[in-house]
């Protein structure tokens, strides 16, 4: 089974680089970058299993990131890990469509749980639309 | 009625005060949180280095220094902030004090450096070889300015740079805000046209008066002059 693919979001660049060795330590397949621009440009060159966003970032912040994000990419499974969580940025991250909320700082155990966890959401979503594709194939053919 | 109205600029001033100091004492907490992250996992990670030397493989010991280096760089940055903060929330322990008008500009400039990244704007302080003494409110002065910067920062948008210092005009001093931005008329945003009005109300509350804001006065300057000391022309 390949490994889980991960994109860090944050504009911190000693704590991106330093939480990437760490996960790749344990086996992840980890990319990274500073900016909502940067996580734009890369989910739409990539797949991702879960990407781990920050909320305070210069130029668009992780809100904004995390609308663009889930308007081209609607499975996409995030996870928004800031340590200026409140309770109001939480509930508005979760309509938006982020799998989760986590706040810095946070254990790397449960962020990596946090993050198979995303992947078992993705895989079920992709299933879920190969049946869909599949059953619309058959009735337009009419097989 | 003017009664009225000079205590309902006095209460709009000390619930500005108040706000001011507040939200910069949070948004400079957030920086101090950001530092605090960075050495837990750091920490984290040499954790995870002596565990895998327990378990018999070589320890990167050039690895190791480098991260107490980058710890130690870390701890330094979070002592700025946290000197910053203290010597901030003490600007508000009296109404009126003596300080120096240069120290002072560096430490908002350094305050303000959160929502100028944020911004993706470059703030710079410029200052004259002289330094100079002023007896004047500090959280006052410190909010005349940092308001002033909002202004600038609310208008910029292709150049983004700003510029905050002083000159010595004969027995008193000017401080200008500048914007590599047109400013524009604060009048045309809301928020930006509340500012403006608090900032005239609040510098003439300092004994100064507003030389320049924005737009027709001087398309990139806001420009107020305070004397040396507050309550003298």
């Amino acid at each position: 089974m390949a490994s889980d693919k991960v994109l860090l979001v944050d504009d911190e660049v000693e704590f991106v680089e330093t939480l990437a060795e760490r996960m790749r330590a344990r086996g992840l397949e980890v990319d990274y970058t500073h900016s909502g621009d940067g996580a734009v440009e890369k989910t739409a060159k990539n797949h991702y299993d879960a990407i781990v966003l920050d909320l305070a970032m210069p130029g668009m912040d992780g809100m904004e990131t995390l609308r663009h994000l889930m308007a081209n990419h609607p499975d996409l499974q995030i996870i928004l890990l800031t340590g200026q969580g409140t309770i109001q940025t939480a509930v508005e991250a979760t309509k938006l469509g982020a799998m989760d909320f986590l706040e810095k700082p946070t254990d790397i155990g449960q962020l990596i749980a946090k993050i198979k966890a995303a992947r078992v959401k993705r895989m079920q979503l992709d299933e879920k639309r190969a049946a869909t594709d599949i059953e619309d194939i058959l009735s337009r053919r009419g097989w | 009625m003017s009664g009225f109205v000079k205590s309902a600029d006095s209460r709009l001033l000390w619930e500005r005060g108040l706000q001011f100091l507040g939200a910069q004492t949070a948004s400079q907490s957030h920086e101090v949180t950001n530092v605090l992250n960075i050495i837990n996992e750091m920490a984290g990670l040499m954790g995870d280095m002596l565990y895998s030397a327990d378990q018999g493989r070589p320890l990167n010991t050039a690895r190791l220094t480098e991260l107490t280096t980058k710890i130690a760089a870390q701890i330094q940055r979070g002592n700025k902030i946290v000197r910053a903060i203290n010597q901030f929330g003490h600007s508000a322990d009296k109404p009126k004090a003596v300080f120096d008008l240069q120290e002072m500009i560096e430490r908002i400039a350094f305050i303000a450096q959160r929502p100028a990244v944020l911004a993706k704007a470059l703030l710079e302080t410029d200052f004259p070889d002289q330094s100079l003494s002023l007896e004047s409110s500090p959280l006052g002065f410190q909010q005349a300015i940092f308001t002033a910067f909002e202004i600038a920062l609310a208008a910029a948008s292709d150049k983004r740079h700003i510029t905050i210092g002083y000159t010595l005009v004969g027995d008193g001093v000017e401080l200008t805000v500048h914007s590599a931005d047109p400013l524009g008329a604060p009048t045309e945003v809301a928020e930006m046209a509340d500012k403006a009005v608090f900032l005239r109300l609040l510098v003439s509350t300092l004994g100064g008066r507003i030389i320049a804001l924005g737009a027709d006065d001087d398309p990139h300057r806001i420009i107020f002059a305070f004397p040396k000391r507050m309550g003298e022309d």
